[in-house]
């Protein structure tokens, strides 16, 4: 029981610190880090 | 005579096709995480010693390593040319496959083992003298190491150590011989100066991904049967990956602040070479903690001792050597004869001297290796210089070694 206590805890530990640590590199806006490539064939022709 | 068991044998030459194809995962491995126009090279290094060393263990290797023991040091020549490995079992190893099958997956580990190393010498060794120090290396580092903690009669099987797969005799003679090796051959061209970054990540994390699966021969196959032993080997192995890759993704993210997913794929290899000599011997919940601190410890050695002074190009010594010592010193603490009667018990389990035995096969592993690799690197540099000119390395080593190029533009 002991070793699965301190299993968990560091699990726990791991998944609050995802929480917490910062989800993007980059943090541009959804509008400006849209894909600037022609959509069609027919764009680029 | 020894009955054949069809079960054991079927699972015993599954699990050497598992370890086999874990030398191209480490190619691929390797591959990404150097740049494109050493790709083939570094492939190279591992592929050839599926060649290499296959034929090498038949014709002596074996013998030397698991032969009738000669003081606790070496096996004896009766083996050599596979004469008396026939396909009845041998009891001593295993009493329920064919003597064949034990020996053919034990190739596989001492073909993969030299191939480890090569990952700290990438961009910059000379192929012909790469492939002198292998075969060198496996002669006389791996075929004794794996003779003493293997063998019947091997001093250091004797003393009592406990090596489920091959924690002291795979990955650390490979990761401590690593380090000898970058240390000796100096630093790559550039390094620190410009940038090395991985040419090809998804090439790196499909052959960690390969290595993970294969990892299940190595580590369960070790078992030698297909049982519950086996079983336990099997869910550890996977646990203590899993976790490792965890811990390592959390450790990269909270120090560069970012979820690496080289880190990812290298935390994945960090926690199977942890959990390698204790797959046998500890319980799940043990695997787990081990894989944490095979994660967390490894990445510390990369990114905090080794990387920067030391070009040690793939991190082998930060992964392979401390993952190994690692992973040794924890099976002296969570070992329990509970999963394993044939073993001992851990620290954990009220045995402190089983810790103290870890450790000192530990320091006599490395020592030995480091020494013997020092010596080798420096006798093959006098015969044929190891390391490629200035020009070849900028060249490239697919080029300038093999005359090929890994893309076409």
């Amino acid at each position: 029981m002991g070793l699965t206590i301190v299993a968990l805890v560091l699990f726990l530990a791991m998944v609050a610190a995802w929480v917490v640590l910062p989800g993007s590199m980059m943090a541009v806006p959804i509008e400006e880090s849209a894909d600037p490539m022609p959509a069609t064939v027919s764009q680029v022709a | 005579m020894n009955a054949i068991n069809a079960g054991d044998t079927a699972w015993m030459l599954a699990s050497s096709a598992l370890v086999m194809l874990m030398t191209p995962g480490l190619a691929l491995f390797y591959g990404g995480l150097v740049r494109q126009k050493n790709v083939l090279s570094t492939i190279m290094h591992s592929f050839f010693m599926l060649g290499l060393i296959s034929v090498f263990w038949v014709l002596i290797g074996y013998s030397l390593a698991f032969g009738p023991t000669v003081g606790g040091i070496i096996g004896n020549l009766d083996w050599v040319g596979l004469n008396g490995v026939g396909l009845e079992p041998n009891p001593d190893y295993a009493a329920t496959i064919p003597h064949q099958a034990f020996m053919i997956f034990q190739l596989m580990f001492a073909v993969i083992t030299p191939a480890l190393i090569s990952g700290a010498f990438a961009e910059r060794k000379r192929f012909k003298s790469f492939v002198l120090f292998s075969l060198l290396w496996s002669l006389l580092v791996y075929v004794p190491v794996a003779h003493w903690v293997w063998a019947v009669g091997g001093w250091i099987r004797v003393l009592g150590a406990l090596d489920f797969a091959g924690g002291t005799v795979v990955h650390i003679t490979s990761g401590v011989s690593a380090l000898v090796c970058a240390l000796v051959m100096g630093k790559r061209v550039g390094y620190g100066s410009e940038p090395m970054e991985p040419h090809n990540i998804t090439m790196t994390v499909l052959g960690a991904g390969i290595l993970w699966f294969g990892w299940f021969g190595f580590n369960a196959g070790s078992a030698l049967g297909a049982n519950g032993l086996a079983t336990a080997a099997f869910v550890n192995t996977h646990i203590a990956a899993a976790m490792a890759a965890l811990a390592w993704v959390t450790a990269s993210w909270i120090r560069h602040g970012r979820p690496s997913v080289v880190g990812g794929a290298a935390g994945a290899v960090a926690g199977l070479v942890g959990i390698t000599p204790a797959a046998g011997f500890v319980t799940p919940m043990s695997a787990l903690i081990i894989g944490f601190l095979a994660g967390v410890g490894c990445f510390i050695a990369v990114e905090v001792f080794v990387r920067g002074r030391v070009d040690d190009a793939l991190d082998v010594f930060g992964v392979h050597g401390v993952g190994g010592i690692i992973g040794a010193l924890a099976t002296g603490i969570f070992a329990t004869t509970k999963v394993n009667p044939a073993g001992f018990d851990g620290l954990l389990y009220g045995n402190p001297r089983q810790l103290a035995i870890q450790a000192l096969a530990v320091v006599v592993v490395a020592g030995y290796a480091a020494t013997v690799t020092f010596v080798l690197l420096k006798l093959v540099n006098a015969a044929f210089g190891i390391r490629v000119s200035s020009s070849e390395e900028h060249s490239g080593l697919d080029v300038s070694q093999h005359g090929e190029v890994a893309y076409q533009s």
